[in-house]
């Protein structure tokens, strides 16, 4: 008597906490934060759970001084309770990331029922986003995260952070980068990224320099070298070397020819040739990133770097007087050889 | 008349199946005493009256009795347990014999029906306690297998025997059970009602129940006691585990994974989708989520009462199927399978994902043919539902391990049951 009492006031104290029926709730796959004349504008696209409703999703929109009243403005609106946890992508307008980045994160991080893991962009036509419909995903956010899913591991030119970079960049005070998306010829375009410190947008980066990024940092998995002879770097190592006053940067790359173009090139001699101006070629570039880097902002987040080996001396902007050293060893895959080399 | 007849023409007053034959002899006559239903009248015939009549000028029952069980008796008060288990009593004057005569009435060694053995021995245990130790007794030719007997039953005056292997079983064990079954206190012996003496935990089963000797005679061998009762086709093996319910006599360690997987999923699966759909919908990829909701769109029950209804249905059905004679038993599936598969999803009272979801719940349960385990299972089963339904993954992982700390805490033997 005494256990089924016991069971009995477990069951009905427990209240079903987090209890959502399931269609009670509404999946959000994207959300776009604007600010305009003092208040926060939040669309929410939402899946339907419908499946003879022709439109695979919906949007809801909600304004508030504060980003959570904006985003409560949306429950109200909605027959469905949002649910988070399926959230895909979250665009910012340009010019909330000048001043308002801090207030996002923090509720994005505070909220528990909003997945950590979202990509997200800038966009100066989040309107157009909308409207966007030529689409075969059930949404125009997991229609944005495929594709970003897959650019974001081959484009050397283009980059964006996920949330939880971005909440690990801030907590370790580095510099990080949100990329922009827009809408050209009814297909999503990806051209610029933003250099993100201190929570405010800096500078548009030049494009070319974000590779050196991506390499130290192993954002990439592969990319393409480009020149007489193209070559495609399928894996590579980098060790940084940090002393004093120098900061030295060894890459070694193993690529293996995507197409000859120049017929001529039949031997070993002609390969290790090939081989050498990879390297100075890639070093040339990577100097001239460094050199952009220094003239603008701490691009490759050197700062952190140094005050890792030497905290005490980590001054700030101290990359700026620090001298670099870059280290590029090419190596062609013999296995990879689309044509066998003559003169063996 | 002799004191003796009169005293079991008393006892026996209204019984017709009670026979006294009485048969003339040179000086006084001969009296036999047994049921008519219990004895071959063939072998009443080939071991007494054929020597009787042929010699009715020997008195010397001594001489002239020549049936290959037979037993001269002291007291008058023994006849009645004899007679009662087909002996066919032969007194004249202060004399008393009995001979087994015992009728062929139970059904004979057949196929195992609740245990199928594609490859391995197909003999069966059956109700005949001799016949059981015959088969047990042809596999193991070993003079350490020992059989204790003793009568239990106030009515039925059982013969319950416990065989075991002398040098392989632990002594504290066996001297335990032999304690247990002579406190046993029941008017009738079965198998049923002797377990409730033999369990060790109210839950899970620790008693295993098994029809076929091969498998009999393996555990024998393990060390294991076995407990053979007379009139039973199943004869009761302690102290099992929990992995001799999971893995009975399996040696193919993929099917070990297969029914190790199946018992997991048995129990957790419509606790694990209630949480999914009810709580953790974050761990579901979004493509299978919004499968999901299209499924259960219109549904008008949560989806934990919507299991507990297909749960509770499903096990109508399946006790139905049980019990059913066998030509209709294609009938009440054809029904469930109707009333389950189709229709309720049309009617739109369940969603074809649960049903989905129930069917791997039921065939993964089809792996386990123990009926004790089989109920310790829908248990958890509901449990787990219940848990899942209040608190989500979080109650499924907890109840997971409190039940795996209720498991550890199971003492049989020496051993842990777990």
């Amino acid at each position: 008597m005494k256990k089924l009492l016991l069971i009995f006031i477990i069951i009905l104290l427990t209240g079903c906490m987090d209890y959502n029926e399931l269609n009670d709730i509404g999946i959000v796959s994207m959300m776009e934060i604007s600010y305009e004349d003092n208040y926060y504008k939040v669309t929410l696209e939402i899946l339907n759970s419908n499946e003879d409703v022709d439109d695979t999703s919906y949007f809801i929109n909600g304004k508030g001084k504060t980003l959570e009243e904006a985003i409560n403005d949306c429950k109200s609106h909605s027959y469905l309770k949002p649910n988070f946890s399926h959230m895909y992508v979250v665009i910012l307008d340009e010019n909330i990331i000048n001043d308002k980045l801090k207030n996002i994160y923090d509720y994005l991080i505070r909220d528990i029922e909003i997945r950590k893991d979202f990509m997200v962009y800038v966009s100066n036509d989040i309107k157009s986003i909308n409207n966007f419909d030529n689409i075969n995903s059930p949404s125009i956010g997991e229609y944005i995260y495929k594709i970003s899913k897959n650019q974001r591991k081959k484009s050397s030119t283009y980059f964006t952070n996920n949330f939880r970079e971005i909440v690990h960049s801030v907590l370790n005070k580095n510099n990080y980068y949100i990329g922009s998306i827009g809408i050209d010829n009814d297909d999503f375009t990806f051209k610029d990224v933003y250099l993100i410190k201190n929570n405010k947008k800096r500078l548009k980066i030049d494009n070319k320099a974000l590779l050196l990024y991506l390499i130290l940092y192993n954002k990439i998995e592969s990319f393409e070298l480009n020149g007489k002879v193209s070559l495609y770097a399928y894996k590579y190592k980098t060790t940084i070397k940090t002393t004093k006053d120098r900061i030295t940067i060894k890459i070694k790359l193993d690529t293996k020819l995507s197409n000859i173009y120049d017929n001529s090139i039949f031997t070993y001699n002609d390969l290790n040739k090939i081989e050498k101006k990879a390297d100075d070629m890639l070093k040339e570039k990577f100097e001239n990133s460094i050199s952009y880097s220094i003239n603008t902002y701490d691009l490759y987040n050197i700062d952190a770097l140094y005050s890792n080996k030497y905290p005490k001396q980590g001054d700030k902007d101290i990359y700026k007087n620090l001298n670099y050293t870059i280290i590029v060893k090419t190596n062609i895959d013999e296995k990879g050889l689309t044509f066998k080399a003559g003169g063996k | 008349m002799n004191n003796s007849i009169t005293y079991f023409k008393n006892i026996y007053a209204d019984d017709d199946d009670f026979i006294i034959r009485e048969i003339p002899n040179q000086k006084t006559v001969i009296y036999l005493l047994f049921f008519e239903s219990l004895v071959n009248s063939k072998n009443v015939y080939d071991y007494i009256i054929k020597y009787i009549y042929y010699n009715n000028k020997n008195n010397n029952l001594q001489k002239l009795l020549c049936g290959p069980n037979q037993k001269k008796l002291k007291s008058i008060e023994e006849v009645s347990y004899y007679i009662e288990n087909g002996y066919t009593a032969i007194i004249c004057n202060d004399d008393i014999y009995v001979i087994e005569t015992k009728a062929n009435i139970d059904r004979g060694i057949t196929q195992s029906t609740t245990e199928p053995n594609m490859y391995g021995p197909k003999d069966s245990l059956c109700e005949n306690y001799q016949k059981n130790l015959g088969v047990i007794k042809r596999r193991i030719k070993s003079r350490n297998l020992k059989v204790k007997s003793v009568t239990l039953g106030n009515y039925s005056k059982t013969k319950v025997s416990l065989i075991y292997m002398s040098n392989i079983i632990n002594k504290k064990v066996l001297k335990n059970y032999k304690d247990i079954i002579s406190n046993v206190k029941e008017d009738i012996i079965d198998n049923n009602n002797i377990l409730k003496y033999l369990e060790k935990d109210k839950l899970f089963p620790t008693v295993l129940r098994t029809e076929r000797p091969s498998c009999v005679s393996k555990y024998l061998l393990k060390g294991y006691l076995v407990i053979l009762i007379d009139n039973t086709p199943f004869c009761l093996i302690l102290d099992a585990k929990l992995k001799d319910f999971i893995n009975p006599e399996i040696n193919d360690p993929f099917v070990k994974v297969l029914r190790i997987i199946s018992f997991i999923l048995t129990i957790l699966t419509p606790a694990i989708y209630v949480s999914l759909i009810c709580y953790n919908q974050e761990s579901i990829p979004t493509s299978l989520l919004i499968n999901f909701m299209y499924q259960r769109f219109g549904v008008p029950f949560p989806a934990i009462i919507e299991a507990l209804i297909m749960l509770f249905v499903c096990e109508i059905l399946r006790e139905a199927d049980i019990r059913f004679p066998n030509n209709y038993g294609s009938a009440a599936s054809i029904l469930g399978a109707l009333i389950l598969g189709d229709a309720a999803v049309q009617a739109g009272i369940v969603s074809p994902i649960m049903i989905i979801i129930i069917a791997i719940t039921f065939i993964t349960n089809l792996l386990f043919t123990q009926i004790k385990f089989i109920s310790a299972i829908r248990i958890l089963r509901i449990a787990f539902l219940l848990s899942a339904a209040f608190f989500g993954l979080y109650g499924v992982a907890l109840l997971i391990i409190i039940s795996i700390g209720y498991m550890t805490n199971i003492e049989i033997g020496e051993d842990a049951y777990l």
